[in-house]
């Protein structure tokens, strides 16, 4: 293909306009809903980071490891590593769901790596301004904790912010090549991308852990640096010598492996919609008919089945990390355990409202009670993840010698269970509206972090089951939550103002 | 009551509703100022170019759209309620192809919408029977997959059952033709006018001049969000040299 070569950026930056404007014009997204979506997104991240920093100090998550080096910098530049990775998959996830208008672009002559590289653009950029936004109280806490000059610590957060993006990128267009050829599967490229965070999340907080507990100095990092570039940086690098250098190599190496990953078409995820083969048939004849619809229908949907899948193999992950931790440490892993399967199990409930309309669900169209239905949803994707989440419990129960720790974790799977259901119901991520997804995630994880370290605080105890029964019984007060979103909505959707579409207007739809 | 028959309920004619000085705001579109009546045994054809309303029309009467002014009715109830009785006797086929529940098979939604429809009046079974019976009048065998891999044909032929399986005495559908082949069109011009035939209001959406001159009883031509001429569509045409299309054109150009 012959173009000057002067001509791409510029061609590159429109490609990335086009996408911005998408983003911007989506179903359901008005400008001033966008604003609010991404002012959401970034207190959810700044909750989700303090609360999550809090939560480890305030837990005896890491007493046994304290040794020379401080916990909290290393789960904090982890931290940043992994949640930079993780929006960068989301993003990227997001911008997958404007197929319609990049295989209009795909007939244009352009060259595929340089049309990847302009629709991935944005959400580099978004990631990055995420980043930023992030940055400042970041760095002043890595300032205090290690007493770093603060060029170093800025350079050390945005080492692992950057890293964490590439490695977002690689993994996503990775996951994307592999499974391109696979009409069944390929689109769900974002789901598995996910699964895999989940398992590069679950390994580096491990080896961290290994790590730090076997009294870890920080010139021994290098020895252990598999999915611990972060923490390289944090602790075994002088941002003068030789070791920034072989990091800033690492940084380049990442970006011509991103580059070179983007040469493909199957980079563009140019997928066939799937085709779900039915196993479990709806009759209305059966009791609680909409339960089993709403089952039948997150059983069919290939992203929540391969949700389903990732996550019953983060839960293996996890039993096996659980029985390999010394007797003494154990009992503090199986809380994070119980805390981390829940996370994932709520999944389900976060991308249940997604799969139908979101302006005119079926359920609008057919007459049935928003609260009744809402209700269904939240009970059909409680059931599910209890499948594996008992399981789990049971095994765990099992390995730390605590049978509360089976009725802790259905308790504390009530409560994230109905807040996933109302982020899920407010913020509609899923089919149509991907880019939500990450917000909404990052929400559910704060508002169940703030909940527990608020109860504690009262009770006065972080023990499993008391502070998981308390925050089941909140939930359980709040679980007509959802239902008065979507009631909300469907007021909006008719031009009635109730309550809640005056207070929360982003809770209604643009008619 | 046979699987055929329409029950009670359902029968609204001859004035199966009204709009009166409707007025709807979305953005810097304005639908109205409209008032229509919508007659029972009757096909009206809502007639305009892109964008005129139609579409928008057709949702304020199944009240799925915030309503700035005016009064829309459908068998002495406002759609905007939502109310389970009035949903009994409505049914609507969008010009969407995808608003179904991808994840059912087409038997299943049609299940779904019977299900939904028996909380009021008649059974799933009589409504299912219905249901097959439709289908096979519209030559479609529905497969047992999942309406996410269904043509868009396959999908507006399931969502057409899915709105007459109740026999409901009001039907909108919009654009009717798009996605059909010639035989599934033919085929659901007869369904139409045996529905008319039996009392039904039947509203269509359209901008296909010719099929509205030859298939409707009466036609509302609209034109940025106005009705500029209603009536049959003989009655349309002024001059002896004219014919319907000029009619049509000379309506939304205001000339």
């Amino acid at each position: 293909m012959t173009r000057h070569r002067s001509a791409t950026p510029a061609l590159v930056l429109k490609l990335a306009r086009v996408v911005l404007i998408g983003w911007l014009r989506r179903p359901g997204a008005g400008p001033r809903r966008v604003l609010i979506l991404a002012m959401a997104a970034v207190a959810a991240l700044l909750a989700g980071s303090a609360g999550a920093a809090v939560w480890l100090a305030a837990t005896e998550s890491f007493k046994d490891v304290q040794g020379g080096v401080g916990v909290l910098p290393i789960a904090l530049v982890v931290g940043v590593f992994l949640m930079t990775m993780l929006v960068s998959i989301s993003v990227q996830g997001a911008g997958s769901a404007l197929n319609p208008s990049v295989r209009s672009l795909v007939a244009l002559p352009i060259e595929i790596r340089v049309l990847s590289f302009g629709l991935g653009l944005p959400g580099v950029a978004l990631t990055i301004a995420l980043l930023a936004l992030l940055s400042p109280p970041l760095v002043v806490v890595l300032v205090g904790l290690t007493g770093y000059g603060l060029a170093h610590a800025v350079f050390v957060v945005a080492t692992a912010g950057l890293l964490g993006l590439l490695a977002g990128r690689i993994l996503f267009t990775l996951v994307r090549r592999a499974l391109v050829g696979s009409g069944r599967l390929a689109p769900l490229s974002l789901t598995f991308a996910i699964g895999g965070w989940m398992a590069v999340s679950a390994l580096s907080l491990w080896r961290v852990r290994e790590m730090l507990a076997a009294g870890l100095e920080p010139s021994t990092l290098t020895q252990h640096v598999a999915l611990l570039w972060p923490a390289v940086g944090a602790f075994a690098l002088d941002p003068t010598g030789l070791s920034m250098v072989v990091v800033i190599g690492v940084v380049v190496v990442a970006m011509a492996l991103d580059w070179a990953l983007l040469g493909s078409a199957a980079a563009l995820g140019l997928t066939a919609p799937p085709v779900v083969p039915v196993r479990v048939r709806f009759s209305s004849t059966r009791r609680a008919p909409l339960f089993w619809l709403e089952v039948g229908r997150l059983v069919r949907h290939r992203r929540t089945v391969a949700w389903m899948l990732s996550s019953a193999l983060v839960l293996a992950g996890l039993i096996v990390a659980t029985a390999t931790v010394d007797a003494g440490g154990r009992a503090s892993m199986v809380d994070n355990a119980v805390l981390i399967a829940c996370q994932l199990l709520s999944y389900l409930a976060l991308l249940a409202r997604g799969m139908s309309k979101r302006e005119r669900p079926y359920a609008l169209v057919l007459g049935l009670d928003p609260h009744r239905w809402a209700r269904t949803v939240m009970l059909a994707a409680g059931a599910l993840a209890l499948v594996p989440l008992v399981p789990f419990l049971a095994a765990l129960a099992a390995l730390s010698r605590d049978p509360s720790v089976l009725p802790a974790g259905i308790a504390l799977m009530v409560f994230v269970l109905v807040a996933a259901s109302a982020v899920g119901f407010a913020l509609v991520p899923g089919n149509d509206n991907a880019g939500a997804e990450f917000p909404a995630a990052a929400a559910v994880f704060a508002v169940t972090v703030a909940a527990g370290l608020a109860i504690s605080q009262l009770i006065g105890t972080t023990e499993l089951l008391p502070l998981a029964s308390i925050m089941a019984l909140v939930a359980t007060a709040l679980a007509w939550l959802p239902g008065a979103i979507e009631a909300a909505r469907w007021q909006a959707c008719r031009g009635i103002a109730g309550p809640i579409s005056r207070l929360a207007p982003w809770a209604g739809q643009r008619s | 009551m046979s699987a055929l028959t329409m029950h009670p309920l359902e029968r609204q004619a001859p004035n199966a509703g009204s709009v009166a000085d409707l007025f709807v705001e979305i953005g810097s579109f304005t639908l109205g100022p409209l008032s229509l009546q919508l007659r029972g045994s009757e096909i009206l054809c809502l007639l305009g170019p892109n964008g005129a309303g139609k579409t928008t029309l057709l949702r304020a009467l199944l009240g799925l759209i915030p309503v700035a002014r005016g009064r829309v009715e459908i068998g002495g109830r406002r759609p905007r309620d939502r109310e389970a009785r009035m949903l009994r006797t409505i049914g609507a086929v969008s010009d969407d192809p995808t608003d179904l529940v991808e994840e059912l098979t087409a038997e299943e939604l049609w299940e779904l919408h019977s299900y939904a429809h028996a909380q009021v009046a008649g059974t799933v079974r009589e409504m299912m029977a219905r249901a097959r019976v439709l289908a096979e009048q519209l030559d479609f065998a529905p497969p047992d997959s999942p309406i996410q891999g269904y043509s868009h044909g396959m999908r507006k032929k399931t969502q057409i059952v899915a709105a007459m399986l109740h026999s409901p005495a009001m039907l909108m559908i919009d654009e009717p033709r798009n996605g059909l082949d010639p035989i599934g069109i033919r085929r659901l011009e007869q369904l139409l006018r045996e529905q008319r035939e039996a009392g039904t209001a039947v509203i269509v959406a359209s901008h296909d001049l010719y099929w509205a001159e030859r298939f409707s009883d009466r036609v509302c031509v609209l034109a940025h969000g106005r009705v500029v001429g209603t009536g049959p569509p003989s009655t349309m045409i002024e001059a002896a040299d004219e014919d319907f299309s000029d009619a049509f054109f000379r309506l939304v150009s205001g000339e």
